[in-house]
């Protein structure tokens, strides 16, 4: 939540010039940038501080769904094998539900490319997930 | 078109356009491996379903966009937009692929619930299947009407289908012969199957035992004629994909040239209900409703023979055109898994009734096809050679060592190759290589009888052979099970963990959670501190396993203690330098500690004549010119010029007193007179210690100033002849200059305008 929350700051602090094209695809980018660059919110403290010092989150959530916590372990578990535009691919396209033009602006590539990714990812996410799970 | 799994991705996406739709719908129709690879990608879409949501507060929004700046203290929320819909996961039936354990793959082998129960007969007239032969290749079954899913809702991407859309109706397949479709195909089936080399003609029958022959009735066909086909529909070769199958040979002559399938009829998974659904007749293309419901149709699973499965996957290498042929059974075969014994079906099959009866072992696939079921793969398939993990490399390492030392401690057993010894059950896995049974061999030997028994260390170990009675425990690994292998056992998935570990340096994520990717005692637990103080340990550790850095760390230790060492040396106590007057004379003397710095000439760059007062031996002042014997070998003389250089002074009277007897010093006053103006400078030297020497530049005396009788400690002031005025000052002991000055003004003893004095101590 650190990370999305870097994102929604990033996404506050530098609105997208194109708000209007991008739309919601505009904070799907900022999160997933965020993602991509282990960018948190709020900033954790460089140097030795942050042996002793953690920032609080600024976001307090609730997990859902512990009936399916094996499952969600094993499918997140073959999802931390991916590269992480496959990764972010995947859960753009299988979470966020979002359409290839809009996973394009979201991961900063042409929509073939999108398609592309998510193609590999769903191989690459099938072939580990047989492996793993049993 | 060529199989690709971006299309069908694409496809599943709903992201292509209509043309291209149309050209993959046409392609599903005959490929039988793009339907299973589309069908596991839909399963892996609705895997993620069943992923935990997490769920942030409408307070916990509003506190954070109140942070960024978005929100104000007094705003409401935003209204949410509306949640995306949920994919079907876990409440879809199990026999769709939802809910329940985790289904890997399409074809894997599966425990199906139990079937639905039969409709009555009067509301599900089913009719079979009829089989036709095509001569061109294409072979149509027709399905009489059935309601099955008349009212059910399919879903397609989480979307809600109808399944009696507008085109249930049959139409023309353009450049086909018009089939002349019977009446009751309003919810008619059409399967067409590329390969078209059905040999064997069977009555097909999907419907519960005893009703087939009321569909019969239904469709028109005679009872007891089952094979015959009412008309079946003819598909021109060049609108579908090209039989891959002898193409050479005309479809109607063509041998069988797939064997019957190889599984044994106990090995068909299909429920005898199951809800086969109808497929649509090739007109229905556009319709999505038999693809959706192709997981549930038996035909998906009806062909597991394709080992690879992501064979339909298009490959990087040429593939043989051997791969192309899948003897891959048909539904010739698959449908006739639920004809009971007796209903028509073949002799061959008439034990489909009790499968169909005992309906767990109907289910399971009693095939161990490595490929498909890891599970069975693990037990029955061939040894999977595992790639060296980081695991495997430690234990390999570790195994070697303790070998090595055990070797190295004397115990020169036999030859390992020959190790097991009399009742060495354990054996190692014909799968695990030499290494592994050396370093089994190694690690248990067997009991050596020359040696003396050890005494066992904990407890009493396994008894090995026929002497282990006497002797239980010889090594100290007797007690311990044997080790599995040195090396992760072939045959054995890659673990978890090592997947998780995965290859290469940590990124950069895991280097921000502090590099717990170690291994020891500890790894995988999380402590409550963790995060904070927790790992210092393991960076404090990590620094000192490396040399190089452990160098760093003393340099800079070293480089610390010097400096503070120096520091307190010069810095914290000041040691009094010796000054050089009279250095010679003094050398013995404590320095006086009233030494009046005040005292000292301005132009006192050479500290000599003022300072280091000398506490010489001789403590009696009294004026007897005793020669002092002083240890100074080499008088050390020095000369301190007093005044600013005047001329025309004369000098008119030289006096000698004691200020104060005894402890007190001696001053020695000269007045000069006859000018004014700057002072005349006077040169003060001590040949020796006891001697002290002024000359006068500018300065003019009478020959009637010789001298003086002294007082204090002068003894004898003598007046050197010669044109400067010099005289030479006797001491009774050692003494310095501590004063002096030019006075001006009359004194009480001398009317002269000026007067030196020198303080002698």
């Amino acid at each position: 939540m650190e990370l999305a929350a870097a994102g929604i700051f990033h996404a506050a602090k530098y609105p997208p010039a194109r708000v209007r094209v991008d739309g919601t695809a505009a904070l799907y980018r900022a999160v997933t940038r965020a993602c991509r660059t282990g960018e948190r919110f709020p900033p954790r403290p460089h140097g030795p501080a942050r042996l002793w010092r953690r920032s609080r989150a600024s976001l307090q959530t609730e997990f859902r769904g512990g009936d399916v916590a094996s499952r969600m372990n094993t499918v997140k578990r073959a999802l931390m094998t991916l590269p992480f535009e496959r990764r972010a691919a995947l859960l753009l396209r299988n979470l966020a539900r979002l359409r290839y033009p809009e996973m394009a602006r979201a991961l900063e590539c042409s929509p073939e490319a999108a398609s592309r990714q998510l193609a590999a990812a769903r191989r690459q996410f099938s072939t580990v997930y047989r492996e793993i799970a049993i | 078109m060529k199989c690709s799994l971006l299309a069908l991705s694409s496809y599943l996406d709903d992201e292509l356009d209509p043309e291209r739709r149309a050209e993959i719908e046409a392609h599903l129709v005959g490929c039988e491996r793009c339907r299973k690879g589309l069908e596991c990608l839909r399963e892996e879409t609705e895997r993620f379903g069943a992923l935990g949501r997490v769920h942030v507060p409408d307070d916990a929004v509003s506190g954070f966009l109140q942070q960024l700046g978005l929100l104000g203290p007094g705003d409401a929320l935003p209204p949410r937009a509306p949640r995306p819909p949920d994919p079907p996961g876990p409440e879809l039936p199990r026999w769709r692929g939802g809910g329940g354990a985790a289904e890997t793959l399409p074809w894997s082998a599966r425990h199906y619930p139990q079937p639905p129960p039969a409709p009555p007969e009067s509301d599900q007239p089913s009719l079979p299947f009829v089989d036709a032969f095509s001569p061109s290749g294409v072979t149509v079954m027709a399905a009489p009407t059935e309601e099955l899913f008349e009212d059910d809702e399919l879903h397609l991407n989480g979307r809600p289908v109808p399944a009696s859309g507008p085109s249930l109706a049959p139409e023309a397949v353009p450049g086909a012969l018009e089939p002349p479709a019977p009446d009751h195909w309003s919810h008619g089936s059409v399967a067409l199957e590329g390969v078209g080399a059905w040999s064997t003609v069977h009555p097909i029958r999907v419907t519960p035992s005893g009703v087939e022959e009321a569909a019969s009735e239904a469709a028109g066909i005679e009872a007891g004629a089952p094979a015959v086909a009412p008309e079946p529909v003819v598909i021109p070769d060049d609108i579908l994909p090209p039989p891959p199958l002898a193409p050479s040979l005309p479809a109607s002559l063509a041998p069988p040239v797939h064997p019957p399938p190889p599984r044994p009829p106990s090995a068909w998974p299909l429920p005898t209900s199951a809800p086969l659904r109808s497929q649509p007749p090739p007109s229905r293309l556009g319709d999505q409703t038999w693809l959706d419901s192709a997981p549930s149709a038996p035909w998906v699973r009806a062909s597991d023979d394709d080992g690879d499965p992501w064979s339909w996957a298009p490959r990087d290498d040429p593939v043989s055109p051997q791969s192309h042929i899948h003897p891959a059974p048909t539904f010739s075969v698959d449908p006739l898994r639920s004809v009971p014994a007796g209903a028509g079906a073949p002799p061959g099959h008439s034990t489909d009734a009790e499968v169909a009866s005992d309906e767990d072992a109907a289910y399971e696939d009693a095939t161990p096809d490595p490929l498909i079921d890891p599970v069975i793969a693990r037990v029955a398939g061939p040894p999977q050679p595992v790639r060296a993990t980081l695991i495997s490399r430690l234990r390999d390492q570790v195994s070697l060592r303790l070998a090595l030392m055990r070797s190295a401690d004397g115990d020169d057993g036999p030859a390992p190759a020959a190790m097991p010894g009399p009742g060495h059950s354990v054996q190692p896995p014909e799968s695990a290589g030499l290494l592994t049974a050396a370093l089994r061999a190694r690690m248990d030997p067997p009991v050596d009888m020359d040696e003396p028994a050890a005494p066992p260390a904990g407890g009493a170990g396994p008894a090995r052979g026929g002497h282990g009675a006497e002797r239980p425990a010889a090594t100290p690994w007797s007690g311990v099970p044997p080790f599995e292998s040195a090396t992760i056992a072939a045959a054995t998935t890659p673990r978890v963990r090592d997947l998780d570990r995965g290859p290469g340096k940590p990124g950069r994520h895991t280097q921000h959670l502090g590099d717990r990717r170690w291994i020891g005692p500890s790894a995988g637990k999380v402590d409550p501190a963790s995060g904070r103080l927790g790992d210092l340990p393991h960076r404090v550790r990590r620094l000192a396993r490396q040399p190089r850095h452990r160098y760093i760390v003393l340099a800079i230790l070293a480089v610390l203690v010097v400096t503070v060492s120096l520091f307190v040396t010069h810095v914290g106590g000041q040691t009094p330098l010796p000054l050089a007057a009279n250095t010679g004379a003094t050398s013995r003397a404590a320095p006086h500690p009233s030494a009046t710095p005040a005292l000292q000439p301005a132009t006192g760059l050479q500290p000599s004549a003022s300072v280091a007062p000398s506490a010489a031996p001789t403590v009696s002042a009294t004026p007897v010119p005793t020669p002092v014997p002083t240890p100074v070998p080499t008088p050390l003389v020095t000369t301190q010029t007093y005044g600013s250089g005047g001329t025309g002074w004369k000098l008119q009277e030289l006096r000698c007193c004691d200020v104060q007897a005894g402890s007190g010093y001696t001053r020695v006053v000269f007045d000069l007179g006859g000018a004014s103006g700057a002072d005349p400078n006077a040169t003060v030297s001590f040949p020796s210690a006891t001697t002290m020497v002024v000359a006068f530049a500018g300065v003019s005396a009478t020959s009637s100033i010789q001298g003086d009788g002294g007082g204090g400690i002068v003894t004898a002031v003598t007046r050197q002849s010669g044109s400067q005025v010099i005289f030479r000052l006797t001491l009774s002991r050692a003494a310095t200059v501590q004063g002096w000055d030019y006075l001006g003004g009359t004194d009480a003893e001398s009317s002269a305008p000026l007067h030196l004095y020198f303080d002698l101590n």
